[in-house]
């Protein structure tokens, strides 16, 4: 009896140890791919560093220094500018491209395809393929348009006042197809009986739409919204390829703030203090998604 | 019986072309009945009008592009511009792939992007297996950590990542111009273990025992029946991963600064300073998306099921 127990232990011993080793990969990856740089980015971001190595504790001076940089506020709006574009451009659009393709019926295959197309492209592609639309002199596709019409060329990604608007809708022209699809497939989901029996209640295709297909999509709504927003929050490469931030730092966001401060200013404890200021502040905005959500669902 | 069905097809052709033309409106807000009132016969019209609007926004830029890196410099230039360049020469394409060496480009990108997919699927699809099926004690801790760790942004990791890199905390080497950097990001696909887990977890289990009674080992009862059985997934995950990391910019950036390392993206990415001139920098840009343009034609099925499968996620 007693013989069978150790056995049955041992057994679950050798069968646990071969279950960990096949996981191993996976958990040293995790562990020196996420958790450690995690954890070392909030403790050196207490530390002043020589090169990319930590020397002394010098507790919250860096974050002293980046919250009382003059650059700071400048960027902070910028990134808030960058997420009101894209909430237009790239979440209520590609919500209201999903509603159309989700009515229409002819040539169903072909719009999907043609939707989709510019999410196969890589950012960088995207950055630059609008650089050269948004080309300064005639050779770029509007200006060409201008031109054409008699006007003259206009220095699109050169005016500072619009740079950040330039730069949403090109990284929302390549971003929205994915979303809109997103929608599409969840739209396709909506029980057909729900709106027949709207139908048979006398309601109108705008009653139907309150109705029935907004309460069905409003939690993947909510979802996407927050996400939308912590995406575009960290915004870096788009900024960085089209425009290096300029003119005159007016499209500087927090990420590209960040990648200046580690990758060419030489004072990576800073980029690290800005980057824990920023998960605070994106730790504060789920929190608020959390309590949107609660209240979501508690409506419905 | 005959004639019923005489009556019956006769009756289908009196169904006016109108109703034909909306006789499947089975998905949208707007029903069959709606679609006999003229109301919203003008309103699947506007519908329409802004879809093809959309699709000539979407189509614009592309085709633009095809037609620029095909015209000569002076043709760019002159006004008015003309729509069409003035002759198709193909051996361009030859030309530059020369001039800027993608043969170079091509393998480089290769060898990082299906390193980083088969690293990603191996480790992660392992990991997924232990997940759903041999669930050793604590499993369930690391199920939960991953999640977590899901949420913490990953731009806060970008200079303890870099340092690591310079230097590894073991054996201290450095992994700059080699593509360990992102072949090791690619093992830590948080969201994919998640997803093959899920996927691993709908396969049925009197199967897995079946195989276990007859002696199979782990390995071969993940090889055997748990990745053929989840293809549609893995397949899926694989493209998405691919198109990933075939474009991806900052990373290439940071760790490979070696020309003789370059991939596509920082290729892509030095056309901007480039001194070609504007038809060739265009170009040559194509080459970035053939790949992922390739893809997305043959397995159109399952990067548009992926999507649902994306949906999920959150």
């Amino acid at each position: 009896m007693e013989k069978g127990i150790l056995k049955n232990i041992r057994r679950t011993v050798v069968r646990d140890f071969r279950a960990w080793v096949i996981i191993l990969p996976a958990l040293l990856c995790i562990y020196f791919i996420v958790i450690r740089p995690q954890i070392l980015a909030v403790v050196w971001s207490f530390f002043n560093m020589n090169g990319y190595t930590p020397t002394e504790f010098v507790g919250l001076n860096n974050y002293k220094i980046v919250l009382t940089d003059t650059a700071f506020m400048k960027t902070f709006r910028n990134t808030l500018l960058y997420v009101l574009y894209s909430i237009i451009t790239g979440y209520l659009v590609p919500i209201l491209v999903a509603l159309i393709m989700n009515e229409l019926v002819h040539f169903r295959k072909t719009t999907r395809f043609i939707v989709y197309l510019p999410t196969v492209m890589p950012a960088v592609t995207v950055s630059l393929l609008w650089y050269f639309v948004y080309y300064p002199d005639q050779s770029g596709l509007l200006n060409s348009l201008i031109v054409r019409l008699g006007g003259e060329p206009y220095m699109w990604l050169q005016d500072g006042r619009f740079t950040i608007l330039y730069i949403v809708i090109s990284m929302s022209w390549s971003s929205l197809g994915g979303m809109a699809l997103y929608f599409y497939s969840a739209l396709q989901g909506v029980s057909r009986e729900l709106y027949e029996a709207a139908v048979i209640d006398g309601a109108g295709v705008f009653s139907r739409l309150k109705e029935v297909t907004f309460p069905y999509m409003s939690g993947m709504l909510l979802l996407f919204f927050m996400r939308h927003i912590m995406g575009v929050f960290n915004i870096l490469e788009q900024p960085l390829q089209m425009t290096d931030g300029g003119p005159n730092n007016a499209s500087v966001s927090l990420g590209l703030l960040s990648y200046r401060y580690a990758f060419t200013d030489g004072t990576p404890q800073y980029a690290l203090a800005l980057g824990v200021i920023m998960f605070v502040i994106m730790v504060a905005g789920t929190a608020v998604y959390f309590r949107l959500n609660k209240k979501v669902e508690e409506n419905l | 019986m005959i004639e019923i069905e005489h009556e019956y097809k006769k009756s289908l052709k009196k169904v006016s072309f109108k109703s034909r033309l909306f006789s499947n409106m089975d998905k949208g807000v707007l029903t069959n009945a709606d679609m006999r009132r003229p109301r919203y016969i003008a309103l699947y019209i506007f519908l329409a009008v802004f879809m093809l609007v959309h699709i000539v926004l979407v189509l614009a830029p592309c085709i633009w592009m095809l037609l620029t890196g095909f015209k000569e410099p002076a043709e760019i230039y002159q006004t008015p511009s003309s729509f069409l360049p003035a002759t198709f020469d193909f051996s361009k394409v030859w030309r530059i792939w020369k001039q800027m060496n993608f043969t170079k480009y091509y393998t480089n990108t290769f060898i990082m992007a299906f390193g980083a997919v088969a690293v990603d699927v191996v480790v992660c699809g392992l990991a997924g297996y232990v997940l759903s099926r041999l669930k050793p004690k604590g499993s369930n801790f690391i199920h939960g950590l991953i999640f977590c760790l899901m949420l913490l942004p990953s731009s806060m990791r970008q200079v303890p990542l870099y340092k690591m890199f310079l230097d590894f905390p073991i054996g201290h080497f450095n992994m700059l111009n080699t593509y360990f950097p992102i072949w090791l990001m690619a093992g830590a696909t948080l969201f994919d273990i998640i997803l093959f887990k899920t996927a691993f977890d709908n396969i049925s289990a009197s199967l897995v025992e079946a195989a276990k009674i007859d002696g199979a080992s782990n390995m071969r009862v993940f090889l055997q029946i748990m990745v053929p059985l989840s293809m549609p997934v893995m397949v899926t995950a694989s493209i998405f991963a691919f198109n990933f990391h075939f474009g991806s910019f900052f990373w290439p950036m940071l760790t490979l600064r070696d020309p003789k390392v370059s991939v596509m993206g920082l290729m892509v990415y030095n056309l901007k300073t480039s001194t070609m001139t504007m038809d060739y920098r265009i170009l040559a840009m194509f080459f970035a998306i053939i790949p992922q343009l390739v893809i997305f034609i043959i397995f159109q099925k399952y990067i548009m099921g992926g999507l649902n499968i994306g949906g999920v996620k959150g």
